[in-house]
């Protein structure tokens, strides 16, 4: 299966880590901004087909910050396969010299959070990412292009089974850390010296009360204001930062 | 923009034409009731609503004289081009903005502002106005050419947050950076090709963090009035986060050496 992609930051990726797997490049416009200026520089320097033509955009403008708004040029790349679960979790206490971060989306709906997250698991250099596959958002064009080039970089799987691939994580020696709202425990005082599995749940209705009974600890974002709690992307953000040092 | 939308002598400025005056959806729209603030100019209800609803809405538009208007639901979905209303729709004025003036000389003591230099993506705005509002951030600072205006899709993205945190439009950045610091307040800017990392800055001083645009980052001219650049660690590839996460955690950066320092002082 391949994806349409209109954000130059993730083609651009793209064709950096894998050529091959970028069928087409579609050129719709005389005057393409800088960044598309570069993205065909390097595709003709990989080798791959450059196209005038193509479609004028019609998606949704959200599909990548500023340049994802401009029509007129979008690329045809080849879904990026999955890790098998064993090689995602593999060495996991040696990596990163013990302080690896894993990351499980729970049922996550909307593949902005999706390619939010995965851009920030990209900044912050996370090991790996389990995605669910049931009623969960696909990882389609949108949540690469919002992922400006992070679900090029970060290692992934998506598991119709978040409970097994919780064993998995935890017989490779990963501890499983769970988020919620009611946890009595603040993330900072989470001990960071362990290779730590995060979940995070759904938009609406959080981690679901079955993965929970699998975390080893459950931990909140110290929340203030009317407002209860925050955008999932956000808060996955402010997560994985305190858990890499912050 | 305002002016554009002015109907006729004493009847308020609406939020923008006849399309685009409209807030949908059933929690946006009972969280800006109950606040108060906003100006609703009619309300429009779906005929199949529940109980509980419907007697809350019409209590607060009788009490405060707004029309209120049953209405058929895909009625309500011709009116704001969505589907996604919930039943529930607001015809709304212009968006009341607080004066840049008011909240400098109301500040309280040691105040956290964000500064925001020209968001594009409603979606962005209205996440960093959640983040801010739930991390305790005291008023948001935008310019009033350049950055998307508070619409109905920020007051959606943010949860209804525009409802609980002042926000002021200011004609130009740089002058209000100086009226900042005339004020004592420290101006902070966020560029990953700073080398002090956010943590080892004393956000507990009366300061303002600077949130650049999602292509650019902050405007060089900017940076340049800042008093103090940090940056957010890195260690992977990508090299930089999406607008409204990289405000998520340097607001709650501010917010946790904020009560470390309230639970080191008891």
């Amino acid at each position: 299966m391949a994806v349409e992609l209109k954000n130059p930051h993730s083609v651009l990726a793209a064709i950096q880590l894998r050529p091959l797997d970028v069928l087409d490049i579609q050129v719709a416009t005389d005057a393409p901004s800088p960044a598309w200026s570069e993205v065909i520089d390097v595709a003709r320097a990989h080798a791959v087909r450059v196209t005038r033509g193509g479609r004028p955009s019609s998606r949704d403008r959200r599909g990548g910050e500023k340049e994802g708004r401009e029509t007129g040029m979008s690329a045809i790349v080849r879904e990026r396969p999955d890790v098998p679960l064993e090689e995602l979790f593999a060495n996991a206490a040696t990596r990163a010299d013990g302080h690896g971060l894993w990351l499980a989306l729970d049922n996550l709906q909307d593949p902005h959070n999706v390619g939010a997250i995965f851009r920030t698991a990209a900044f912050f250099g996370l090991q790996g990412i389990v995605v669910t596959k049931d009623r969960s958002a696909p990882l389609s064009g949108v949540a690469y292009d919002v992922a400006a080039g992070g679900l090029e970089h970060v290692p992934f799987t998506t598991v119709p089974n978040l409970a097994r691939a919780v064993a998995v994580a935890k017989e490779s020696g990963l501890w499983v850390l769970g988020t919620s709202e009611h946890a009595a425990d603040d993330v900072t005082q989470v001990d960071r010296g362990r290779p730590w599995l995060l979940i995070v749940g759904n938009e609406e209705k959080g981690m679901r009360r079955l993965t929970t009974e699998h975390c080893d600890c459950v931990c909140r974002i110290a929340p203030r204001g009317d407002v209860t709690s925050l955008n999932v992307s956000v808060a996955t953000g402010i997560l994985i930062a305190t858990l890499t040092g912050l | 923009m305002v002016e554009r939308y002015r109907r006729r002598k004493g009847k308020p400025a609406l939020l923008g034409n006849h399309q685009r005056c409209w807030l949908w959806g059933r929690h946006v729209v009972t969280e800006t009731l109950r606040a108060a603030r906003w100006p609703v100019v009619e309300l429009h209800l779906s005929d199949r609503l529940p109980e509980d609803d419907l007697a809350f809405v019409t209590e607060w538009s009788q009490a405060r004289q707004v029309t209120l208007t049953m209405e058929a639901f895909d009625r309500l979905t011709d009116l704001c081009h969505s589907r996604e209303h919930q039943g529930f729709l607001a015809k709304m004025a212009a968006f009341p903005y607080d004066r840049m003036q008011d909240l400098l000389s109301s500040a309280k003591p040691q105040p956290l502002f964000g500064l925001l230099d020209g968001l594009q993506d409603p979606h962005n705005f209205g996440a960093v106005i959640r983040s801010a509002h739930v991390l305790g951030v005291d008023a948001l600072f935008v310019p009033t050419h350049g950055q998307v205006a508070v619409t109905a899709q920020v007051a959606r993205s943010s949860a209804g947050a525009v409802n609980h945190i002042p926000i002021a439009q200011a004609e130009d950045i740089v002058s209000l950076v100086e009226q900042l610091r005339l004020h004592g307040i420290r101006v902070i800017g966020t560029s990953q090709r700073a080398s002090q990392p956010i943590s080892d800055c004393d956000l507990t001083r009366a300061v303002a963090i600077v949130i650049g645009n999602e292509g650019t980052g902050i405007r060089d001219e900017i940076l340049a009035v800042c008093d103090e650049l940090v940056m957010i660690p890195q260690f992977g590839a990508v090299e930089s986060l999406n607008a409204a996460v990289s405000a998520g955690i340097l607001f709650y950066e501010a917010q946790r050496q904020r009560a470390a320092a309230a639970g080191s002082r008891q």
